[in-house]
């Protein structure tokens, strides 16, 4: 150990924390070091200070504050033990009765939730119910294979009709002060894939028939004229101008537009929706043409209606007409017919 | 190595053991019985590395409540007070480093009075004078005694409250700090003639 070594072990020295030879080298050192035995007085007295200063006494709430917090901290355990324990041997018909009382408002939420989900099912139930009648007098003639093919298309336009139904029931009673094609956006909206469809396959004149509207203005404004109807884009352009035109004939084009709708998004088979298709929508009131016949037609006779349509189908030559009923906002398909061999006659439609 | 220094104070007899065992079975007076004997330890201990009186009192209630929250986890491998005592530091010097970060931030006027263990006192703008010195040389040699303490890091302070003021063997205040031995006597050795020099300075030729 150099002098320097001794200097780091005084402090340990001090404290006799030195093994026996190194307190013997440093002992040996300190007879001819002046500096290392100053330093280690030094040393010895600075230590001596530091143990007389005075220690700062507790205050006398001091003990009996931790033992209140201890106190307070055995209590919040003793508490978790309750809650979690005593009430399986001391409340136990309290949980019963609680147990039974959620069982009780369980079952109660469960039979007020059920009949909700009946009734969103309902209106689609119902109208297949009113169809009924209508299809009874078809039953003797067989039904033709296109059946899965309408049902695809039928699904979400009957969906829509409902809805569009429901919608216009409750602001029946007000005036109506919004454009009429606003009412029916929803159901437009809901067959939107089928009529991009159409727009794609069938209607390539439709561009045209938009930008034309001027001259069928008259027409749609005429209570008793019949209003060409191009394509469901004409259609929609078309009825806000004529209620805005005429508002007397508001419900007319809104009735026309939802029989076109409806036999293009329903009605109209998918082997028809071919280039070269064009159809018209007529209001069957007194003077039309075809009123005369249609009357007797047994279709015509089994439902009462507000209003019946006629939608004149031009297949590329090939003549037929779908009579519709619109009633209480309602489309209904009575019947097709064909013009074979000089006359209309009633074809089977499912 | 006849080091006494070394001795292992865990393997010394605990007189602490009966009451911890009492208390770990949930005696409450057992536990009193603890706190009243060790309170004052502690607390000096706490006072002496924050250097706040009030702020010592509440570390040290939080020390044994802390101690009786986790007495089922002491494996009385060290004495009780070793133990207790290391707690004790560490929420110390956890307290400190916030009593300091909290003067720093706190914004001070340069002619409001400054406190110290006279009163409140006039901040002496800077003349040719020591003035820090010149105060301390006002003072009796046991405040300045305890400024020098005070002045020590906190590493350093720790070792020398625990050495010289509160009189633990090496070991313990290795236990208690977790240090090694050697660097317990190193850093003790540097704290004290930190001190010493200090208190060469403050008290000049008069010691």
């Amino acid at each position: 150990m150099n002098h320097n070594d001794i200097r780091h072990k005084l402090s340990e020295y001090i404290d006799e924390s030195v093994t026996g030879a190194e307190k013997a080298t440093i002992e040996e050192h300190l007879k001819t070091c002046a500096d290392c035995s100053e330093a280690l007085r030094e040393l010895r007295k600075t230590i001596e200070q530091v143990k007389q200063i005075e220690e700062v006494e507790a205050p006398a709430w001091m003990a009996s504050k931790i033992m209140a917090k201890v106190r307070d901290e055995e209590g919040q355990k003793k508490s978790f033990w309750q809650r979690f324990l005593v009430p399986l041997f001391t409340y136990r018909p309290a949980q019963a009765v609680a147990v039974l009382f959620i069982a009780v408002i369980s079952y109660y939420i469960y039979t007020n939730l059920n009949p909700a989900a009946k009734y969103s099912e309902e209106p689609v139930a119902k109208l297949s119910q009113r169809e009924a009648p209508v299809e009874m007098p078809d039953k003797r003639i067989p039904k033709p294979s296109q059946q899965p093919e309408k049902k695809i298309a039928q699904e979400p336009a009957f969906r829509s009709l409902d809805m569009k139904y429901e919608y216009e029931k409750t602001a029946a009673p007000k005036p109506r002060e919004e454009p009429p094609a606003a009412a029916p956006a929803p159901a437009q909206e809901e067959s939107r894939p089928l009529k991009d469809e159409m727009d794609k396959n069938m209607f390539t004149e439709a561009p045209k028939a938009k930008a034309l509207p001027p001259p069928a203005m008259p027409e749609q404004a005429a209570p008793a004229g019949s209003t060409l109807v191009r394509g469901s884009a004409a259609a929609e352009k078309a009825e806000p101008r004529a209620a805005t035109k005429a508002p007397a004939s508001e419900n007319d084009a809104e009735a026309r537009q939802a029989v076109t709708e409806h036999f293009a998004n329903v009605d109209l088979p998918k082997t028809m929706k071919v280039k070269g298709l064009s159809f018209t929508t007529h209001g069957l009131q007194a003077g039309h043409p075809d009123l005369e016949w249609m009357q007797k037609t047994s279709v015509f006779l089994t439902k009462q209606c507000e209003k019946r349509y006629v939608i004149d189908v031009d297949l590329s030559g090939s003549l037929s007409k779908y009579l519709y009923c619109y009633d209480h906002r309602r489309v209904l398909l009575l019947g097709i017919f064909e013009f074979r061999n000089d006359t209309w006659s009633e074809i089977p439609h499912p | 190595m006849s080091n006494s220094a070394e001795i292992s104070p865990a393997a010394a007899f605990d007189v602490d053991a009966p009451l911890v065992a009492a208390a770990r079975a949930g005696d409450l007076q057992a536990f009193e019985s603890l706190v009243l004997r060790h309170q004052k330890r502690m607390l000096n201990i706490a006072f002496r590395i924050i250097g706040e009186y009030d702020d010592a009192c509440e570390v040290t209630q939080d020390a044994f409540v802390s101690a009786w929250r986790n007495l089922g986890a002491f494996r009385q491998e060290a004495r009780f007070s070793t133990w207790l005592t290391s707690i004790t530091v560490n929420l110390s010097k956890n307290r400190r480093k916030r009593v300091t970060l909290q003067q720093a931030r706190t914004p001070r006027s340069l002619d409001a009075p400054v406190r110290t263990d006279d009163g409140e006192v006039l901040p002496d703008p800077p003349s040719g004078e020591p003035t820090a010195l010149d105060r301390m040389e006002r003072q009796d040699v046991k405040n300045r005694v305890q400024d020098c303490i005070r002045a020590l890091e906190p590493d350093f302070r720790e070792v020398i409250v625990l050495r010289d003021m509160q009189d633990l063997a090496y070991e313990e205040i290795a236990t208690a700090l977790k240090l090694a031995i050697g660097t317990v006597k190193s850093r003790l050795s540097r704290a004290r003639e930190a001190v010493k020099e200090c208190l060469k300075k403050t008290m000049g030729d008069r010691s």
